[in-house]
């Protein structure tokens, strides 16, 4: 295959994919996990193997739970929920911007969880209850 | 024709596979068909796909020509001198399925050659665009010592390496939800849809089954057959998600999962190599379970003898 027919297959597989991706998105395939509580609790139990209590904080796409020993969080990964247990030896560190906290995580195929809520001072409050995160300065 | 002018025809398919995609989200959208489709994660695999060819032909010149060169220099102390024919085709493109089952078992069962193909089988989406979510790094395996078999038997690599796209060809057609059971002969004979879709499920009981490339057979023949039951629909994925679509992270997250794990403080030589060789799911202390722990621990009988190595934690 010369230079020249490699190039126009590279140049007519991107376009395919970038074709794809826009039919999907333009047909409404990009919508994320709508999470309901009873369920994210219920994965989460099945994944701690225990009850989860308490009522979880709650951002935009994403449910935390206070555990004995850190958080879980269930969150849209796509059209499913994934489930996370996050103990503090797990989080690099947390940055506040404008209506998000992003947790930075040591694993590399779950490297931050963003979390995206119009009171970020109550969620870094929470997240530092739960000792993942340090208080933030009183209002 | 000679058997080093037969074409890769898996790699240069990407006018089939766009065109069935095409077809597949149509007939999912506007038809009703069974399946499901999500913008990143299919995004995902095409760039992992695209990924696996642009490495492909990185790699042809040095490393894939090396091996090639091998396998040449084997073929001259062939058994048979068995020649470029129809029957030559037919009959490797069975013995290479053989080889292939191998292999895929394999992939599944050593965790250096999970890291591998745990790319596969990282969307919990099933669609015609999770066969092209592929590895980029195939040859680390060294799983292609499989085919040494059918170059000493008699067939030509580039016979072998045409069977081989041949089969991968095949393949891209099985990974789909729009079609249901084939009739009977053919699920008997053949991997389907069905039984793959079984291969790709997280659930206990499809856990390490139906290794097939193309025939159903070797399933059955070795012990590893599991058939669709439509009473436990298939949940698609890893038994512990992975939380990106970023394909970079996507392609190598377990080779550094490995070593991470094998470079511990504390461990024994055998637990650092076992890390990297044992099942996946193998760990030092116990705390992470293999295929076989999860399925006993759901009252389902073992599908194999072969254990993890026992081993007591470092102190």
């Amino acid at each position: 295959m010369s230079g020249i027919t490699l190039l126009a297959y590279a140049f007519f597989v991107a376009a395919g994919i970038g074709g794809i991706a826009y039919l999907l998105h333009r047909t409404g395939h990009g919508r994320p996990a709508v999470l309901e509580e009873a369920e994210a609790r219920r994965l989460l139990q099945e994944r701690t193997g225990g009850p989860v209590a308490g009522p979880p904080f709650v951002t935009e796409a994403a449910l935390l739970f206070a555990l004995e020993d850190g958080i879980g969080v269930v969150r849209a990964q796509g059209r499913f929920p994934l489930v996370r247990v996050i103990g503090k030896e797990d989080v690099r560190d947390v940055q506040a911007r404008a209506r998000r906290l992003t947790l930075r995580l040591r694993g590399f195929d779950d490297p931050r969880l963003v979390l995206r809520t119009d009171d970020p001072e109550s969620l870094r409050d929470w997240l530092a209850a739960a000792g993942l995160a340090e208080e933030a300065e009183p209002r | 024709m000679s058997p080093e002018s037969l074409p890769d025809i898996s790699s240069f398919a990407a006018p089939v596979y766009i065109g069935f995609i095409l077809l597949e989200i149509g007939l999912i959208t506007w038809r009703g068909a069974k399946g499901a489709y999500e913008t990143k994660d299919a995004t995902t695999s095409l760039a992992m796909g695209t990924g696996n060819l642009t490495f492909g032909l990185i790699f042809a010149g040095s490393i894939y020509a090396a091996i090639y060169a091998g396998l040449l220099w084997l073929h001259q102390f062939a058994l048979f001198d068995i020649g470029l024919s129809v029957f030559a085709v037919a009959a490797c493109f069975v013995l290479d399925d053989l080889a292939y089952y191998w292999n895929h078992r394999f992939s599944h069962t050593v965790r250096w050659a999970w890291a591998n193909h745990v790319i596969h089988h990282s969307s919990q989406h099933y669609n015609l665009t999770t066969a092209l979510r592929q590895p980029w790094f195939g040859f680390a395996t060294g799983l292609f010592v499989l085919k040494v078999p059918l170059v000493l038997l008699g067939f030509h690599p580039g016979i072998v390496a045409f069977c081989a796209s041949l089969n991968l060809l095949y393949q891209f057609f099985i990974h789909t939800e729009t079609v249901g059971k084939m009739p009977r002969w053919v699920e008997a004979v053949f991997n389907t849809p069905s039984h793959h879709r079984v291969h790709h499920g997280k659930n206990p009981r499809y856990l390490d089954s139906n290794y097939a490339g193309v025939f159903i057979l070797w399933d059955r023949l070795f012990g590893t057959f599991v058939p669709e039951d439509e009473a436990e629909p298939v949940n698609y994925g890893l038994v512990k998600d992975i939380g990106t679509f970023n394909p970079l992270r996507v392609a190598v997250h377990e080779y550094v999962a490995i070593g991470q794990d094998a470079s511990r403080p504390g461990l024994t030589l055998r637990q650092r190599l076992a890390y990297a060789f044992a099942p996946p799911g193998w760990s030092h202390d116990g705390s992470r379970k293999t295929s076989e722990e999860i399925r006993a621990e759901a009252g389902l009988p073992p599908r194999r003898k072969g254990r993890a190595p026992a081993m007591a934690p470092a102190e």
